[in-house]
């Protein structure tokens, strides 16, 4: 395990080698403020020193932002053929999946906590609930490594980088929908309650919910840290066909 | 590793998955991380639970197999069950949960119908569910017939408040002063209306509501102090009330009791009152009620002579046989016109007050001021004397908007007397002795002791029910069909005050307001800069339109044009003058938002531009770094 590290930092700084990292995370926030402003989101117009209507977007931004991030992990390495360089050093293939997927969660809670200004905002604006503000930031980074672990296993099943972004992107959505009634209702109409019940717990946005309120409930932080750790294990298996 | 094996333990991780997930869905721990500790039981709840004598049974009734059920009903349903559970632990033995699970065609579905839950379908379909509870002590029972997320936030106060009723074998005494026939003939007034063959008054619904959860205890305007043991007290249109009897209020209130106080510049029944005097050349009866002693020293301003008009909310109204005329001091208000964050507002969808009056905290006062049920933004004030004749058409004309008028407000903290003499005395020129001897008599309180709770409101016709129910005639039943939320509001009030005091500091749980401070304090010095500019640009609009329309009105006399080419440039001058002026207003009217908008775009700019900047920065400094 002690090969993580080495690999962590090579990826990490490898985001910023290129010119798109900066364009991703600037996109990124732009939007979100952007969003949070606008009529839909209402920040201004609610009156009400709080993060919710800035937060409330996430599950859709990362829907675009995570597998663009993800799509590079190892379909890149495994275009250029730089995988095989990379398993010809003495690192496995565990350690090199987990070191690959830590930099890249790291970049998107870097992402996500790049967002301060709003938090001083709502701070000079009026009196926020802290408590809620931190637990949000918590379940939205928690969130952003489970969306990562799903581009990731998309990302080692294919060369091609655009392919990945999009199988990524359906596989994200997928997850998110699972937390939509309409959605569920044709679950229901092929399986049983019970069962459609469980997979429609496997949603993000229901997951998130419960942070965004102020409330670290265990079943959601094992949720997204057992879905993070069961795409690793998908991961490791796809590399190692 | 072969591809089967790999294929079977993947199967098997993914079993594990589903299994970790379903067992910390069962774990009974979550930390609340809110500033109030809004999901976690209060310390309201827990001195309930910790009242309780002798074991409740709390059975949940939830449909989980059935299809079509709402994500979020599920999300909710999930969330009752771990509500309850905390409440089982923390009552220490004395509560005991079932989960039901009512399947079509079992005697568990039989069962819910039997207690009286409601059955729920979907919007989009799918079968019918059920999704209620019943809490039951020896014979008593009480039930929610049916759950609906939107009243998550009062979930812990509803969940208290059945096991705290299920329990009260005695009802609590409310007081009832008032001048009007509320509670409809007395025995004495119907022997004397028999003789008189006419028919008996019966009582308003809403003294039926009331009597639902709390015995009345009538109390006479000439009393010189309240009836003993009296948990809440309703004062509605108070009239006369001897000064003795207003301390005994205020003394009431004082001790932390709540008080409901319903005053009003034109009750409806004391107009009618006075149009049928006339008829027989008698006094006009004073149709307007105020305790200007007791409602000063409670930090609340309030003006018996002025009614509210609301021209977004006036009521239809019947002028001439066929003609119809929105009428604004007749108000009929919506959901957007009541506190969504208060447990007595929040499920009002409509309301009508009849020429209401309007309330507004006191410069100065500590006392915390909520508004409950709030006019719209164009609402102005009348002089009560104006509407007397004044036909329907004609009183839009006289409403100046001035903003967001209160009707109803809760006032709550520690209130100081309106008597800091003490008892007020019986003669009115009190001698310096009889001071003496008042100061050898018990003191009464100068302030709260703790927190009190004050419901005011500046209307007493809401709670007639000629504003409230449809009557008709059912196989020679009188039946009544309400067609709006006047009864349930007058029901609110008084269980929301009239609750034990564990259950008052749990209403109050969530619903902790955190506004923009910023915003708040540009608004009120926009408006003290600009008021005065608005107020007189006002009134000389008032003129303005006053004098056209006088001259338009002479103009058109008897079908002929009789203006004269004066008075034609006269109108066109006026015209002008009108047009100029509200486009001053409009200019006034966009100054006061101006700071406040101009503060949202740099916020906006700023929130742009910081990370953008920020990351910009890093990138120069990591390229630099690199080089080196």
């Amino acid at each position: 395990m002690r090969q993580i590290a080495p690999v962590f930092k090579r990826e990490f700084l490898g985001y910023f080698r290129s010119p798109v990292a900066y364009v991703f995370l600037s996109g990124f926030l732009f939007i979100s403020v952007a969003l949070a402003f606008s009529r839909y989101g209402g920040f201004f117009r609610s009156g009400t020193a709080s993060m919710e209507t800035y937060f409330i977007f996430f599950p859709w931004l990362f829907l675009f932002l995570v597998p663009a991030v993800g799509m590079r992990l190892w379909s890149e390495e495994k275009r250029s053929g730089t995988v095989e360089l990379l398993f010809t050093l003495p690192v496995t293939t565990l350690e090199a999946v987990l070191g690959k997927f830590l930099a890249g969660w790291a970049f998107l809670a870097l992402a996500v906590l790049l967002s301060f200004p709003m938090v001083l905002t709502v701070a000079y604006l009026g009196d926020p609930d802290w408590g809620v503000i931190a637990t949000t930031y918590l379940g939205a980074i928690l969130m952003a490594g489970g969306y990562l672990g799903v581009c990731a296993v998309m990302s080692a099943l294919t060369k091609n980088q655009v392919i990945s972004f999009v199988l990524s992107l359906g596989a994200c959505a997928f997850l998110v929908f699972l937390g939509f009634s309409s959605f569920t209702d044709t679950l229901e109409a092929w399986f049983p309650v019970g069962v459609a019940d469980a997979l429609s717990n496997f949603s993000f946005i229901t997951h998130f919910d419960a942070f965004t309120k102020g409330i670290i409930d265990p079943k959601d932080v094992v949720f997204f840290l057992s879905l993070m750790g069961f795409s690793l294990f998908l991961n490791v298996v796809a590399l190692e066909r | 590793m072969k591809l089967s094996a790999k294929a079977v333990a993947i199967v098997l991780l993914f079993v594990g998955l589903v299994l970790v997930n379903y067992l910390a869905s069962t774990l009974p721990v979550r930390v609340d991380a809110t500033a109030d500790s809004i999901y976690s039981l209060s310390p309201g709840t827990k001195a309930v639970l910790g009242k309780i004598e002798e074991p409740i049974t709390i059975e949940l009734f939830y449909s989980k197999d059935a299809t079509g059920i709402p994500i979020t009903y599920k999300n909710y349903a999930a969330r009752v069950q771990e509500m309850l559970r905390q409440y089982v632990r923390a009552s220490k033995g004395k509560l005991t949960l079932s989960i039901v699970n009512p399947r079509p065609d079992t005697p568990d579905e039989e069962r819910a119908t039997a207690v009286g839950l409601t059955p729920q379908v979907s919007q989009q379909g799918g079968d019918q569910f059920f999704f209620g509870l019943v809490v039951t002590q020896a014979d008593q029972q009480k039930t929610v017939p049916a759950f609906t997320p939107a009243r998550e936030p009062f979930l812990e106060y509803d969940l208290s408040k059945l096991i705290y009723s299920v329990q009260q074998l005695d009802k609590p005494k409310l007081g009832l002063l008032t001048s009007l026939p509320l509670q409809g003939s007395s025995p004495q007034d119907m022997q004397m209306m028999m003789m008189m063959r006419q028919q008996p008054r019966p009582s308003q619904y809403v003294i039926e509501e009331w009597k639902e959860s709390f015995e009345i205890v009538p109390i006479e305007a000439t009393a010189n102090e309240l009836p003993a043991n009296l948990d809440v007290l309703a004062v509605i249109h108070p009239q006369n009330v001897s000064p003795k009897l207003q301390y005994a209020i205020d003394q009431f209130l004082l001790a932390g009791k709540p008080v409901i106080l319903a005053v009003d510049p034109a009750s409806q029944y004391f107009k009618r009152q006075g149009g049928q005097q006339a008829m027989f050349g008698g006094p006009q009866p004073n149709v307007s009620s105020d305790l200007p002693a007791l409602l000063n020293a409670w930090g609340i301003q309030y003006d018996p002579q002025k009614i509210v008009g609301d021209l977004e909310n006036a009521t239809e109204v019947r002028t001439g046989q066929a003609t119809t005329a929105r009428y604004p001091v007749w108000l009929t208000l919506r959901k957007t016109n009541f506190s969504a964050r208060s447990p007595l507002t929040a499920q009002l969808n409509s309301a009508m007050f009849i020429e209401s009056g309007f309330l507004a905290p006191k410069a100065g006062s500590s006392l915390t001021f909520t508004p409950l049920v709030e006019t719209s933004a164009r609402s102005g004030d009348v002089a009560a004397m104006a509407l007397q004749f004044a036909q329907p058409e004609d009183v839009a004309k006289q409403i100046t908007a001035s903003g967001k008028k209160t009707i109803a407000a809760l006032v709550q903290g520690k209130f100081t007397t309106a008597f800091p003499a003490g008892v007020p005395k019986d003669e009115p020129a009190a001698t310096k002795k009889d001071a003496k001897t008042d100061a050898a008599q018990p003191a009464g309180l100068k302030e709260s002791k703790t927190a009190s709770t004050l419901f005011v409101i500046a209307d007493t016709d809401w709670l007639f029910d000629d504003y409230s129910v449809r009557k008709f005639n059912l196989f020679g039943q009188t039946a009544a069909q309400p067609f709006n939320d006047n009864l349930a509001f007058g029901a609110n009030v008084v269980e929301f005050l009239g609750g034990s005091q564990d259950l008052i500091s749990i209403r109050g749980k969530g619903t902790s307001i955190r506004p923009f401070d910023v915003v708040r304090e540009m608004e009120i010095e926009a408006q003290k800069k600009y008021q005065e500019q608005l107020t007189a640009l006002d009134a000389r609009l008032q003129e303005v339109q006053t004098k056209l329309s006088e001259l338009q009105g002479r103009r058109t006399e008897g079908n002929r044009l009789v203006a004269t080419p004066e008075m034609t440039k006269a109108i066109e001058e006026f015209q002008k003058q009108s047009a100029e002026m509200r486009g001053q207003r409009r200019e006034i009217r966009r100054a006061l938002r101006e700071d406040i908008d101009a503060l949202e775009n740099r916020l906006l700019t700023l929130n742009l531009a910081a990370p953008i900047v920020l990351i910009g920065l890093v990138g120069v400094w990591f390229y630099r770094s690199r080089r080196r």
